[in-house]
């Protein structure tokens, strides 16, 4: 499986990758910021992509509106500390299938990408 | 003796071995009318054939002739070629397995310092190169598939000829015989290679590699230290600071002083050991000796001893099985019980723990600090993480992103201590299972010794008289029982039996015997 990381903190993306390599995710690559996401995820074709809100150059909101007018079918979990239910409902809207608050507990990383895995069919 | 022809006015003298021919100029000669044709006339009548380097050389006397013609004059005119004998064939060994090759295997140079004479006296044996005498070694060591060396076959020679054109035969190279047993592949090209680890051994004529090394001396100066992938055996002794390492069995026949002994096997000190506190002997399994006098003794499993167990500091991983032996001072540990015919002595401190491993309870204190290290190395984060719940619903962006890294942490350092814990319990287990606190002695312990029993510590204010059997069962006091009568009682009858936690009568505990 292949996981495209999409946050500006590299120490977000260490703890979501020491997570992902412990349920088994063999294909990691990593983005700073949306506009570094758009420039990889279409030679990477990842499986899933989590991303981040708050980002600088592009933030998550606009890379999902972006990426979702060329790939409906990719799932996406956001990442984020917004934890109104303003932006829950707007990155929803977007076109992410799942939402994670920070902080999290790895388990409940491991559970929603779980989730999204059930819904879509995607193998995990 | 020459031949000498004279026809006209020039003479033709063949050396005594065929291998040259002189032109020679007679000074009452009619010089004037010498030419070519007389000179290649008189070469031929000697039978010798012409050919242009000939006729060369003949002009070249003609021409020097009329320089001096009315002077004797020689000059070499025709020369046989000598035959080119072959070449013996021979070994050639590559340069680290060369017998021949007298090598230190270690050295050391002092560091280069400046040329000045201002510079401080002791400087200036500045290039003097240390050797190391300890590590040179006698021994050729070889590894499965090293290339040894290489058969050099032997060479045919070329034939030579006189100056007259007669051939002489070459004498060919004698072939060298080599005698090679299954621990040497002859491979294509005359390629020599290892086909086991050992030492290689080659007597002019047989080559092999000995999978078992025999010193028949001492192991000194001579031998260097001794580094050896199989069996060992030292006929003599092993002298002050040398260091035999085996990976098979040591065995010593003589006297071992203050040198270090490994071996991953067995070890047998046929002639005892005089360790003088610096000496070492590990075994990988077990270890004899006659005697072991201050030396440091680690036994991967049970230990025999004939005569004395002198002042050793002694870690047996299994039992010590010396019923004739007596152990006196020093501080020995066996994890499977104690078989000896005396312990301790008058004014000897002697400590003999039962049931107790001093390198496993090394190990134990070792993870015991690595887990006190994980505890203090997150206890700041764990003190963050608390601040930061208590403000939940007021975290900024950073600090919910910086108590997700804290989560993160703490949850890892809990992982690695709880499997610590975990493998730390198998051990204790292990260990509990393994052990046997038990101590026979056959003749007598005298007053003074001291004794671990599992958790019981032990002091013996009188001596008592063997035969006699000391052990502790689990959740119970330490027992004596007398093997002649096969009558028990309580170890406090006779002893003054404590717990490894609580003060000694009057005293604090002897920090060796709550050692662990």
């Amino acid at each position: 499986m292949k996981v495209l990381l999409i946050d500006d903190s590299a120490t977000m993306r260490n703890i979501q990758k020491s997570i992902l390599s412990q349920i088994g995710v063999g294909e990691i690559e990593e983005a700073c910021d949306g506009q570094d996401a758009l420039s990889k995820v279409g030679a990477f074709q990842p499986d899933l992509i989590l991303v981040d809100w708050n980002m600088p150059n592009m933030d998550g909101i606009t890379f999902v509106k972006t990426f979702r007018k060329a790939d409906k079918a990719t799932p996406m979990i956001m990442v984020t500390t917004e934890s109104e239910r303003a932006r829950v409902v707007e990155a929803i809207k977007a076109g992410v299938n799942n939402y994670v608050v920070k902080p999290f507990t790895p388990d409940v990383l491991s559970q929603r990408i779980n989730e999204v895995f059930a819904k879509t069919g995607v193998p995990s | 003796m020459a031949k000498d022809v004279t026809t006209g006015s020039v003479s033709v003298v063949i050396a005594s071995d065929s291998m040259s021919a002189t032109m020679r100029f007679e000074p009452d000669a009619d010089g004037a009318m010498l030419d070519e044709g007389v000179c290649i006339g008189a070469l031929e009548t000697q039978s010798i054939p012409i050919n242009p380097d000939i006729q060369r050389r003949v002009g070249d006397f003609l021409a020097a002739l009329r320089l001096q013609p009315a002077t004797s004059f020689e000059a070499l005119v025709a020369t046989g070629s000598p035959p080119v004998h072959g070449i013996d064939g021979r070994l050639e060994f590559e340069p680290d397995f060369d017998p021949n090759e007298t090598e230190d295997s270690e050295s050391e140079k002092k560091p280069a310092t400046s040329a000045s004479k201002s510079a401080d006296a002791s400087d200036e044996d500045d290039n003097e190169v240390r050797v190391d005498y300890y590590s040179r070694s006698a021994f050729i060591l070889v590894h499965d598939g090293d290339v040894i060396g290489k058969l050099i076959p032997a060479t045919e020679g070329e034939p030579g000829e006189t100056v007259a054109g007669k051939a002489i035969a070459a004498k060919p190279g004698k072939a060298f015989h080599l005698t090679a047993d299954e621990s040497i592949e002859q491979g294509d090209g005359g390629v020599l290679t290892a086909r086991v680890d050992g030492v290689l051994h080659f007597d002019g004529k047989r080559l092999r590699v000995l999978t078992e090394l025999a010193i028949d001396e001492y192991v000194d100066f001579s031998t260097g230290n001794i580094e050896f992938p199989g069996d060992v055996l030292v006929r003599r002794g092993v002298r002050d600071r040398f260091h035999v390492h085996a990976d098979g069995d040591l065995r010593v026949e003589g006297l071992v002083e203050a040198a270090d002994l490994t071996a991953d096997h067995n070890i047998a000190l046929m002639g005892g050991m005089s360790g003088r506190h610096k000496g070492v002997a590990r075994s990988g399994h077990d270890l004899s000796a006659r005697y072991l006098d201050a030396t440091h003794v680690h036994v991967g499993n049970n230990l025999c001893v004939d005569k004395e167990l002198n002042d050793c500091q002694v870690d047996v991983a299994g039992a010590i099985e010396s019923p004739g032996a007596t152990i006196v001072g020093g501080d020995v540990y066996a994890c499977r019980g104690v078989e000896v015919a005396v312990v301790g002595q008058d004014d000897a401190h002697t400590f003999v723990a039962v049931g107790q491993s001093r390198d496993l309870a090394h190990v134990l204190n070792r993870a015991d600090e690595v887990l006190a290290k994980l505890h203090d190395d997150f206890a700041p984060a764990q003190r963050e993480y608390d601040m930061l719940m208590k403000n939940m619903a007021k975290l900024t962006g950073t600090q919910a992103e910086r108590l997700t890294e804290l989560q993160f942490i703490i949850s890892t350092r809990r992982d690695q201590i709880s499997h610590i814990n975990k493998g730390l319990d198998d051990l204790n287990e292990m260990a509990e299972e393994y052990v046997r606190p038990m101590l026979v002695a056959h003749k007598r312990i005298w007053a003074g010794t001291k004794m671990r029993l599992g958790r019981f510590v032990v002091k013996f204010k009188t001596d008592l008289k063997g035969p006699l059997r000391i052990d502790v069962a689990a959740g119970r006091r330490p027992m004596i029982t007398d093997l002649t009568s096969n009558t028990s009682s309580d170890l406090s009858d006779v002893a003054q039996v404590w717990k490894e936690d609580e003060p000694e009568e009057g005293a604090p505990p002897d920090s060796a015997a709550c050692a662990a």
